[in-house]
C-alpha cells in the first residue's frame, strides 16, 4: 500500500514537472494588448500551416492576402457597401476630379498618416504606384493599371515615364491613355495601396514582394491603413517576427493612431486551414468570426443571431461554343437557357448555398438586375419551342470541373433538367487542372471542339467591366464561348469609357440583357458567403458582398467594438 | 571488426531504403493527375503561360531528367522550391525549418507524458496483479491503446472544446497561458495511446522479472518489498523498456499527421498533408524523405545499440 502511495506521489511529481515543461512551451515574448482595448479574433487567414501568401499589396492575388493588406494599408479609393451595392469612395484621398475628357484624374490627399507618424504625401502615392508597376516588382496583376499612360513601356523597364505625378505635397495626378470609367474601382484594389516611401526606399522590391511579407517592422511602421502589425521579435528579416517561431502563424494588429478613422479594437488573426476548422474554432470560442461555413452545416445556423448569408461576387455559368454547331444557332442556345431551372438548382440541389442568377454580373454590380424580366428564364414550353428550331437537336458533351460535391450535383441536375425537354448533355467531369485547359485564355471551346463547358468567375476588381469585358467581349482571351457581337462590344466600350457611373450602369444593363437574349452563356447561380459572428461580443461587423466576409461597416473599423 | 562490418552493412541498407523511398515518392508525385501549375494560375489560366512556368520549374523535362535533377539537388542539400500558389518559389527548407522542431516538441511532450503516466500505472498493475486496481487500470489502458487517435480527437474536440469550452481546439505556441492551454489537448490525446501501450508493456516486463528466481531468492532472504521492487525488479525492466521506446520515438514523429492536422499544428505532418492538397511535389517529396530518414535513422541506431549490447545480433 505504501509502495502504491509512493508511486502515485512520484507520478504526481513527474506530471507536475511535465506540466511545467509544457507550460514553458507557451511562454515566450508575449505582447499584451493595450489596457482596456477589446480583442477580436478573426478567421480571415485560411492558409495554415503557412504564413500569408503575401503582405505586399502590389502582388496580392488571393483573398487571404487581400484581407490582411486591406487592414494594414489604404488606397486613394476604397470600397464600401451601401445598401447591398458596392460603392467606391475616397479613402486616403479627400476628393478627386476627372478632367481632360475623362483621361485625367486629380486627387487631393486627406490629412492622415502612417503608423510611424509620417504624414501621407503625394510623393508617397507616386512612389507606391511606380513601385507596384515597375519591372522589378514584377506584379502578376499590374495589367489592372494598364490604362495609366506609359504603363506598357514603364512596366517593361523600357521607359521611366508613367502617367502619375505629384502636383504638390498634397495633390497627385494620374493621366490615362484611354477613358476608363472604372479607374476608381481599379484604384481600390490592393495593387494601388499606398506605402510609406521613407520606410520602403532602399528595400528590395523584387521576388514577389517578400520584404513586406517577412519583415514585421515594415508592417508596423509603414502601415497606411486602420491597423499596424504587432511584432514578436526584433529580427529584421525573419518571418517569425510576425509571430513566435514554431507557433501557428498569426497576425496581431493594433490601431494605427495616425489613420484618419481610428479603430478601437485589437485584431488577432490566426491561420486556419479550412472552413471546417474555422467553424470548429468558432464553436469552441477560439474565433469571434468565421467565414465560409460548410454547406452541410449552414442549416444549423440559418436564421440565428450572428449568422449572415449574403451574395458574393462569385458567379457560375454554362458557356456554349457559339462558333460550331449546334450552338452556333441561337435557338439551340436559347433552348438551353429556357430549360435550366435556376431556383430549383440553387434551393434543392445546392441546399440554398447559392442564389439563383439570371444576370451575368452579381448583385451590387452595375448592370445587375433582380429577377428575370426580359431575359430567358425557366420555361420548359419555350425551351421546347426553341429546340424545335434547332437543326439536328442537341446531343453534346458538357465539360465541368468535378472537384466538389456541389459541382457534381449541379452538373447532374442541369443534365436532368435539359433531358426533360429533349436536350441531351453527356456530363464529363474533369479535375480542375484539366478543366482549365478548356476555358484557358488562349484555348476557346472552338479549339478544343467542345460544345458546352462550365464557367465561373470572381471579380479581380469590383467593377462590371471585369466580367463583361474579360468573359464576353469579342476576341478577348478569357471569352471561351467565342461570343463576338458588335453591338455588345460597342456598349461595353462606351460603358468602360464613361465617367458618369449612372451612365455606365445603364449601358452595362443594356449590354447584359441583349447578350442574355442571345445566350452565349447561361448564368445560373451566384455564390453566397455564410459567415458567423459572435454578436454577443463583437459589434459593427456586417456582411460585405465585395469582400465576401463580414467586415467593418462602411469599411470603417472605428465602427467595430 | 564484426561490429564495424555490421554497422557499415546497416548504414548501406539505410541509404538504399532512403533511395527507394525517394524514388517511389518522386514517381507517385509526378504520375499524379493534379497539375500544380494549374493550381497556381487560377481563373487567369493560360496554356502558354502555364507552359512557361512549367519550364521554369523544370516540369517540362523528361521524367528521368527531372529525377536526376532532383537527386542531384538533394546531394547538394537542395530540397527544391515550392510549387504551390501560396508559397510559390520559396525554398522548401524555409517552409519546413519551423515545422521540424514543432513536430519534435509535440512528440517529446507526448512521450514524456505517456511515460510519466504509463509506467507507474503498469507498475501498480503488476504489484497489484489480479486485483481490482489491476483489472480496472488495465481495462482503461486497453481502451486508450485500442481507440484510434482519429476517433479520440474529434470526440475530445467536440466535448472539451466545443461543448464545455475548456480548451482551444486549434493553434499552437501562442504566447502566455493560451499557448499552454493550446498544448494540453493535442499532447494528451497524442500520449493517450502510448500511455496504454507503455502501461501494458511495462506490466508484462515487471511481472516477468518478478517471477524470476533471483527475486524469489531476495524475498527468501527477507529483503523489504520496496527494495526488491526498486533495486532488483525495476532496474531489470529497463532493458526491455528501452527496446520498445526506440520504435515509439519513430512512431511519434511519423504519427503526428493526424494530431497536427486536427489541431492545425504547424508541424511537419501537417505541412505534408497540406502540400498533398496543393499538389506541391517538392514539399511532399521533402517531408516524406525527412520522415523516412528519421525512421530509418532511429532503427539504424537501435540496431547498432543492440549489436553493442548483445553480440549475438552481429552474427
Amino acid at each position: 500500500m505504501r509502495i502504491a502511495r509512493r508511486l502515485l506521489n512520484s507520478a504526481l511529481a513527474l506530471s507536475l514537472a511535465a506540466t511545467f515543461a509544457i507550460s514553458a512551451h507557451g511562454v515566450s515574448s508575449a505582447r499584451q494588448a493595450p489596457a482596456g482595448m477589446p480583442t477580436i479574433r478573426l478567421g480571415y487567414l485560411e492558409n495554415n500551416p503557412q504564413w500569408a501568401p503575401t503582405l505586399d499589396p502590389a502582388v496580392v492575388e488571393d483573398q487571404n492576402s487581400s484581407y490582411l493588406t486591406q487592414l494594414l494599408y489604404g488606397g486613394l479609393i476604397n470600397i464600401k457597401q451601401v445598401g447591398g451595392r458596392v460603392v467606391p469612395y475616397p479613402q486616403l484621398a479627400s476628393r478627386y476630379k476627372v478632367t481632360g475628357s475623362g483621361k485625367i484624374y486629380t486627387f487631393s490627399l486627406r490629412k492622415t498618416g502612417f503608423a510611424n507618424g509620417d504624414p501621407l504625401t503625394a510623393q508617397d502615392v507616386v512612389f507606391s504606384i511606380r513601385r507596384a508597376l515597375s519591372k522589378q516588382t514584377n506584379s502578376p496583376i499590374n495589367t489592372y493599371d494598364s490604362m495609366i499612360k506609359g504603363f506598357a513601356n514603364y512596366s517593361a523597364g523600357k521607359s521611366s515615364y508613367l502617367g502619375v505625378k505629384a502636383l504638390n505635397a498634397r495633390t497627385v495626378q494620374f493621366t490615362l491613355s484611354v477613358r476608363a470609367g472604372f479607374f476608381p474601382e481599379v484604384l481600390a484594389y490592393p495593387l494601388n495601396f499606398i506605402l510609406d516611401a521613407k520606410v520602403m526606399r532602399g528595400t528590395s522590391t523584387n521576388s514577389g514582394g517578400t520584404y513586406l511579407t517577412t519583415t514585421c517592422k515594415a508592417a508596423a511602421a509603414g502601415a497606411s491603413g486602420p491597423f499596424k502589425a504587432v511584432c514578436h521579435s526584433s529580427a529584421a528579416n525573419d518571418v517569425t517576427s510576425f509571430y513566435p517561431g514554431g507557433s501557428t502563424p498569426t497576425l496581431t494588429l493594433v490601431p494605427n493612431s495616425h489613420f484618419y478613422q481610428k479603430a478601437h479594437v485589437r485584431l488577432v488573426i490566426p491561420a486556419i486551414d479550412s472552413n471546417q476548422t474555422g467553424l470548429r474554432d468558432f464553436r469552441s470560442g477560439g474565433l469571434d468570426e468565421t467565414f465560409g461555413v460548410p454547406t452541410q452545416d449552414q442549416a444549423t445556423y440559418r436564421g440565428k443571431p450572428g449568422a449572415y448569408q449574403f451574395p458574393t461576387a462569385f458567379i457560375e455559368y454554362l458557356g456554349m461554343n457559339v462558333n460550331d454547331p449546334p450552338f452556333s444557332n441561337v435557338h439551340c442556345r436559347l433552348a438551353v437557357a429556357y430549360a435550366i431551372d435556376r431556383v430549383t438548382l440553387a434551393k434543392k440541389y445546392l441546399h440554398g448555398a447559392y442564389k439563383p442568377l439570371y444576370s451575368f454580373v452579381p448583385g451590387g454590380f452595375q448592370g445587375y438586375f433582380n429577377g428575370h424580366s426580359g431575359v430567358p428564364y425557366y420555361d420548359p414550353a419555350k425551351a421546347r419551342q426553341q429546340l424545335a428550331k434547332c437543326p439536328g437537336g442537341i446531343n453534346v458533351t458538357y465539360v465541368y470541373r468535378n472537384d466538389t460535391t456541389d459541382r457534381n450535383a449541379e452538373a447532374a441536375a442541369i443534365t436532368a433538367m435539359l433531358a426533360t425537354v429533349g436536350i441531351h448533355f453527356t456530363p464529363k467531369g474533369v479535375p480542375r487542372s484539366e478543366w482549365l485547359n478548356y476555358i484557358a485564355r488562349d484555348t476557346p471551346l472552338s479549339k478544343t471542339h467542345t460544345a458546352a463547358c462550365y464557367g465561373d468567375w470572381f471579380e479581380d476588381y469590383p467593377d462590371s467591366q471585369d466580367y463583361f469585358y474579360n468573359l464576353l467581349y469579342g476576341g478577348v482571351a478569357e471569352n471561351f464561348s467565342g461570343y463576338n457581337n458588335k453591338t455588345f462590344n460597342k456598349l461595353i466600350d462606351e460603358a468602360d469609357a464613361a465617367a458618369n457611373q449612372s451612365t455606365r450602369a445603364r449601358l452595362y444593363l443594356r449590354a447584359n440583357k441583349m447578350m442574355l437574349n442571345q445566350a452565349p452563356v447561361v448564368p445560373y447561380d451566384n455564390g453566397t458567403a455564410f459567415d458567423l459572428v459572435n454578436t454577443k461580443k463583437v459589434h459593427g461587423l456586417i456582411p460585405d458582398n465585395y469582400r465576401a466576409v463580414t467586415w467593418a461597416k462602411n469599411n470603417d473599423w472605428a465602427n467595430v467594438s | 571488426m564484426a561490429l564495424l562490418t555490421f554497422t557499415v552493412r546497416r548504414f548501406l541498407a539505410m541509404i538504399l531504403i532512403l533511395w527507394i523511398v525517394l524514388t517511389i515518392v518522386f514517381a507517385m508525385a509526378r504520375l499524379s493527375p493534379y497539375d500544380p501549375i494549374a493550381q497556381i494560375m487560377q481563373q487567369h489560366y493560360q496554356v502558354a503561360q502555364a507552359a512557361q512556368i512549367r519550364h521554369e520549374f523544370g516540369l517540362d523535362q523528361p521524367m528521368w531528367k527531372q529525377y536526376l535533377n532532383y537527386v542531384g539537388g538533394l546531394l547538394h542539400g537542395d530540397l527544391g522550391k515550392s510549387e504551390s500558389q501560396q508559397t510559390l518559389g520559396q525554398p522548401v527548407w524555409s517552409l519546413l525549418q519551423h515545422g521540424v522542431p514543432v513536430t519534435m516538441k509535440l512528440g517529446f511532450y507526448a512521450l514524456v507524458l505517456s511515460l510519466v503516466v504509463g509506467l507507474p500505472v503498469g507498475l501498480l498493475s503488476a504489484i497489484k496483479q489480479n486485483s481490482f486496481v489491476d483489472h480496472g487500470s488495465q481495462a482503461i489502458m486497453m481502451v486508450l491503446y485500442a481507440v484510434p487517435v482519429f476517433v479520440l480527437v474529434p470526440l475530445a474536440q467536440v466535448v472539451i472544446g466545443v461543448q464545455l469550452r475548456w480548451l482551444p481546439v486549434t493553434g499552437w505556441g501562442a504566447p502566455g497561458v493560451l499557448g499552454f492551454k493550446e498544448a494540453i489537448l493535442p499532447v494528451t490525446l497524442y500520449a493517450a495511446g502510448l500511455t496504454g501501450y507503455f502501461a501494458k508493456s511495462y506490466r508484462s516486463f515487471l511481472l516477468e522479472v518478478l517471477s524470476q528466481d533471483y527475486i524469489r531468492t531476495a524475498r527468501a532472504k527477507g529483503l523489504k518489498a520496496r527494495i526488491i521492487l526498486y533495486i532488483h525488479a525495476v532496474k531489470n525492466t529497463l532493458v526491455p523498456l528501452a527496446s520498445i521506446v526506440g520504435p515509439v520515438v519513430a512512431y511519434l514523429i511519423t504519427g503526428a499527421f493526424v494530431i497536427e492536422t486536427f489541431f492545425g499544428i504547424p508541424g511537419i505532418g501537417y505541412i505534408t498533408v497540406e502540400s498533398i492538397f496543393n499538389s506541391d511535389y517538392s514539399v511532399i517529396e521533402a517531408t516524406t524523405l525527412l520522415l523516412a530518414a528519421f525512421v530509418v535513422l532511429v532503427n539504424f541506431l537501435t540496431d547498432v545499440v543492440y549489436a553493442l549490447v548483445d553480440p549475438r545480433v552481429r552474427l
